[in-house]
């Protein structure tokens, strides 16, 4: 009830505060989009009681490394909690931190079976996702720290998107785990979410990858905010029901039944979050087609990244249309789902690392 | 249906196929690639163009029509169903479903129905009074309907965007593609589109204050000229930066005369601009002929400095060691944004301009060069830098010359003369061998004043590489090292005295005599050119914009909604069906159906069964 309360009033007073002080900067669009995020925000977290809490410990950390930073960027460099806590770039490490941890959790849970690991496991995957949703609002407010025309929501590069990914992929995975009571799928969820923080530790310690750069004249548009977001909520939801998929074909082939859900509850979960994430895939697809026409003038230009998006789609839309329309279930599907990954990291990654085009912007 | 899925499966593996083999290249850069064998092969299937390929159009054409066909087909039924409730059924036949239960309850049939209603199921009454049917989400099925026909939509939308009408005009020999380089006046009409045109993807590149129009449709390996309803002109193209010096936006101020009106427009990338249906966007940009005022610098000194005044893609003519060569400027850029290494740290920053030119020798061979016009920090110091290339495959070598304490190049060409001046080599020789006692004899005076001064000729001559194929030649293997180590302090010593004027007046500090040798030494590999110096230039730039007349858009986005409501529908719309029976006063059975029966429905089932107060439960 509290909670609720202090959900509800922490929305509202940061959507006031943004609507007093920053209306010059916000179109009518954007004052629009502000104003009915509000109830949405509301909905959502009635819908997910979970994510107010999280809400709420980002938006206090968010603050927290405001008010630390006093404005300059700088600061960080000699405040003690700035510089191991607080600033975007140790908060996605105290992320890049949890999450394995967490998948050595539930992996020992899975063995033990404790119900004391397999609430730690939870708990050290929640602590990693409100860090690296604190990171990103950190980052994005230090983005304004290096110049008011630099700043963007970060979610522009191959970096950040990392970020992003792993955090939704572990948010749609918690959701389930809390309606579905699947703990022991947790051990191979992680393991997706731990190949991309692999990535991002590479990526950041190789290649310096963390800096913030300006945004390319091409991804300045208020796009980039929805498309985004919703292809990684298509990404993280498929590699989810990949890793499920992957469980259920262990769980046949090697009689993990102890460990491992029913394969009935298996097989609704990944249907589910192919679902969602087809759906989310889809609009993303449709925003980029949209945004596509207004950047490159054409909504569709058969670029590699627009081209692997459709056999994306097409892979996906063939394994619903076999379920829900031909009724079939068991290993094709899983097997089909698993493969389905390979196809999806290839439309997310691969092209970006061996063919070229218009979508290039997060080249290694 | 199975039709469908091949047809679907083939457009899938056509595409990647589209996306492995880069589309809409020169066609010699894949004769290249292909070799002469292949080359024809993938030629006659289009895999060059794959997406405007006929067969990939049929495939697309055969998609919509079995998609349409299997729409009108399975539509009436849909919706009919929609109306219409299931039957009724018999206790015992409703015993067969999964979803089965028995309860007792106080409450009526009317009730009970009324329960239902709340919960958004549709009622009917069948002829049996003590038998309710209810149905719910029946707008599932439309979904079906909603995918199908985006599809449909989708498909009609990109094929009239596509150039079905020029590929039908071109195979009854009305139009064709022109593969020669013409001008706009001069193309035939035979390849020229006029404004009915009602699709097209066109691009034009106009310098500032040209004006044009017609614009250009790349088709294959050639093009098509499309005349525009109105005139375009190019008042300014410029670019605006971030503090970092990476590129912010770019922007074109054109001016549009249409119907005897003018409008005034600013573009640039995510902003384009609409008029009478076509979009203008901006979608590239390059050099529109700057102006440069050079200075050709020689590098060894064997003429005096020349002036050169030139524009980019224009020729020059230069004559050098009695051989004719050919300056040609291709580029000119105002911007480098590079990685600089500043206190162990890589910082971007904007270093200024830099022109980009090759020298044709008269048998027509070419040497690349890019030349930066300011001097370019490492750490703590600066150096002007020129690359050099033989072809455009591979990396460019820089020639780095080191600045002098004012930032200028004049310091070195003062280095460069003293260097081949006899009367100073020879004089501080002597003022050396003066001053060490080492050599008492006369003999060994004239024979070490002799080497020395053979030595510093060679350096002069072919620089280090010189040195070293003298001493592999001369002296014995175990002594090169030894050797080599004191023909360069010697060469370094003598640079340093010739140079001390240089020192003295601190237009030079010691650390620059090292630089100065190595740039003069590399210089033997920097080919024919002399160094350019850019002095003044007036940047012209040209902006490339995109014409789109797009049609389909409206289409593929209307589809583009069906789509997704159809999804909706699909998946989260949940169809279930009820009976309800009262076998006897207060005991009920009723069973429940779905055509998606998961967990979620089970749940459902389960919810409603408490909500109608369950007493037992088979």
């Amino acid at each position: 009830m509290i909670l609720s309360f202090l959900y509800i009033a922490s929305l509202v007073i940061l959507a006031a505060y943004s609507l007093i002080n920053f209306s010059e900067f916000m179109d009518q669009y954007e004052t629009g989009i502000l104003i009915l995020s509000i109830p949405s925000f509301i909905w959502f977290g009635f819908f997910w009681p979970s994510f107010k809490k999280l809400f709420l410990t980002v938006f206090i950390l968010s603050l927290g490394a405001i008010f630390l930073f006093q404005g300059d960027l700088a600061t960080q460099q000699n405040n003690f909690l700035l510089k191991y806590f607080l600033s975007s770039q140790s908060l996605i490490m105290w992320m890049t931190f949890f999450f394995p941890l967490s998948l050595l959790t539930y992996i020992y849970f899975s063995i033990k079976d404790s119900m004391f690991l397999g609430k730690l496991g939870t708990n050290f995957s929640w602590i990693a996702i409100t860090a690296g949703f604190s990171g990103l609002m950190v980052r994005w407010y230090e983005s304004y720290l290096i110049s008011l025309d630099v700043g963007h929501i970060p979610i522009s590069n191959l970096y950040e998107v990392f970020v992003l990914f792993c955090l939704i992929t572990g948010c749609m995975y918690l959701y389930y785990e809390e309606k579905l009571e699947t703990k022991k799928l947790g051990s191979f969820v992680l393991i997706i979410i731990n190949a991309a923080v692999a990535f991002i530790l590479w990526y950041t310690f190789t290649k310096s990858a963390n800096a913030i750069q300006p945004l390319v004249p091409a991804l300045q548009s208020y796009w980039m905010k929805i498309h985004v977001p919703s292809n990684f909520i298509g990404y993280g939801a498929f590699s989810i029901s990949a890793m499920i998929a992957l469980a259920y074909l262990l769980r046949s082939s090697f009689g993990l039944n102890k460990i491992l859900p029913t394969p009935y509850v298996m097989e609704d979960l990944m249907y589910k979050s192919i679902a969602i994430g087809f759906i989310f895939f889809t609009i993303a697809t449709i925003l980029g087609a949209i945004w596509a026409a207004e950047a490159w003038g054409g909504y569709w230009s058969w670029d590699p990244k627009e081209t692997w998006a459709l056999i994306v789609w097409l892979n996906y839309a063939a394994w619903l249309h076999l379920r829900l329309v031909k009724g079939l279930r068991g290993n094709i599907l899983a097997w089909w789902s698993l493969m389905g990954l390979l196809i999806t990291t290839f439309a997310f990654i691969g092209v970006n690392l061996f063919l070229s085009g218009l979508h290039s912007y997060g080249e290694l | 249906m199975r039709f469908a899925i091949t047809m679907l499966s083939t457009v899938a593996i056509a595409s990647t196929i589209g996306t492995v083999i880069k589309q809409s290249e020169p066609y010699n850069n894949y004769l290249v690639q292909l070799g002469q064998f292949w080359f024809p092969v993938f030629e006659l299937l289009d895999l060059y163009n794959i997406y405007q390929a006929f067969w990939f159009l049929v495939i697309l054409l055969f998609l919509i029509i079995s998609t349409s066909l299997c729409v009108s087909r399975n539509a009436p039924k849909i919706l009919r169903d929609i109306n219409k409730f299931q039957s009724s059924l018999t206790p015992s036949s409703m015993k067969k479903f999964k979803n089965y239960y028995e309860f007792k309850s106080q409450k009526n049939l009317e009730t009970i129905s009324k329960i239902f209603m709340k919960q958004g199921f549709q009622i009917k009454k069948s002829d049996n009074p003590s038998l309710i049917i209810a149905k719910k989400g029946t707008f599932q099925k439309l979904g079906y309907i909603f995918t199908h026909l985006a599809i449909v939509v989708i498909s009609v939308g990109g094929l009239l965007d596509g150039n079905l009408l020029f590929k039908f005009q071109q195979s009854l020999g009305v139009k064709e593609v022109e593969t020669r380089n013409l001008k706009f006046s001069e193309v035939p009409s035979k390849s020229q589109l006029n404004e009915s045109n009602f699709s097209y993807r066109a691009t034009l590149m106009l310098n500032e204050h040209e004006k044009n129009d017609m614009a250009l449709i790349r088709v294959k390996d050639g093009y098509l000229v499309q005349h525009l309803p109105f005139e375009i002109k190019l008042d300014k193209f410029y670019i605006e930066h971030y503090s970092t010096g990476q590129p912010k936006s770019f922007l074109s101020d054109i001016r549009i005369q249409h119907n005897g009106q003018e409008f005034l427009k600013t573009i640039s990338v995510n902003k384009p601009v609409s008029i009478d249906g076509v979009t203008i966007y901006q979608s590239d940009f390059q050099d529109g002929g700057s102006r440069l005022s050079l200075t050709l610098m020689p590098l060894f000194n064997e003429f005096e400095p020349i002036m050169l005044s030139s524009q980019v893609y224009k020729q020059n003519e230069f004559n050098s060691d009695n051989e004719n060569y050919l300056f040609e400027f291709d580029d000119f850029r105002e911007f480098n944004i590079f990685q600089v290494q500043k206190n162990d740290e890589l910082i971007t920053k904007n270093i200024g301009p830099s022109v980009v030119y090759k020298l044709r020798n008269s048998s027509g061979q070419a040497l690349e060069y890019q030349t930066y016009q300011n001097p370019i920090p490492e750490n703590d110091k600066f150096y002007f830098m020129s690359g050099m290339r033989e072809n455009l495959q591979s990396e460019f070598r820089f020639l780095r010359i080191p600045a002098d304490n004012n930032l200028e190049i004049s310091s070195y060409q003062k280095f460069v003369k003293n260097l081949k001046s006899d009367v100073l080599i020879k004089k501080n020789i002597n003022q050396l061998i003066n001053k060490s006692s080492f050599y008492n004899g006369e003999e060994a005076k004239k024979s070490f004043q002799q080497n020395t001064y053979d030595i510093f000729q060679t350096f002069l001559q072919s620089g280090y590489s010189g040195i070293a194929s003298v001493i592999e030649k001369s002296i014995p293997l175990e002594n090169q090292e030894s050797v080599a180590e004191s023909y360069i302090k010697i060469i370094y010593f003598l640079a340093e005295t010739i140079n001390q004027d240089l020192i003295k007046n601190k237009l030079i500090d010691v650390a620059f005599i090292q630089d100065a040798l190595n740039a003069y030494s590399d210089s033997f590999f920097y080919g024919p050119s002399p160094f350019l110096i850019l002095n003044e230039y007036e940047k012209i730039y040209a902006s490339g914009l995109q014409l789109t007349k797009d049609p389909g858009k409206v289409w593929v986005y209307i589809g583009a909604l069906f789509l997704v409501i159809g999804i909706f529908c699909m998946i989260y719309v949940q169809e279930v069906r009820v009976w309800i029976i009262e076998k006897t006063k207060n005991n009920y059975a009723i069973a429940f159906a779905s055509n998606r029966e998961h967990i979620d429905f089970d749940h459902f089932c389960e919810n409603t069964i408490k909500q109608l107060n369950i007493k037992d439960k088979t």
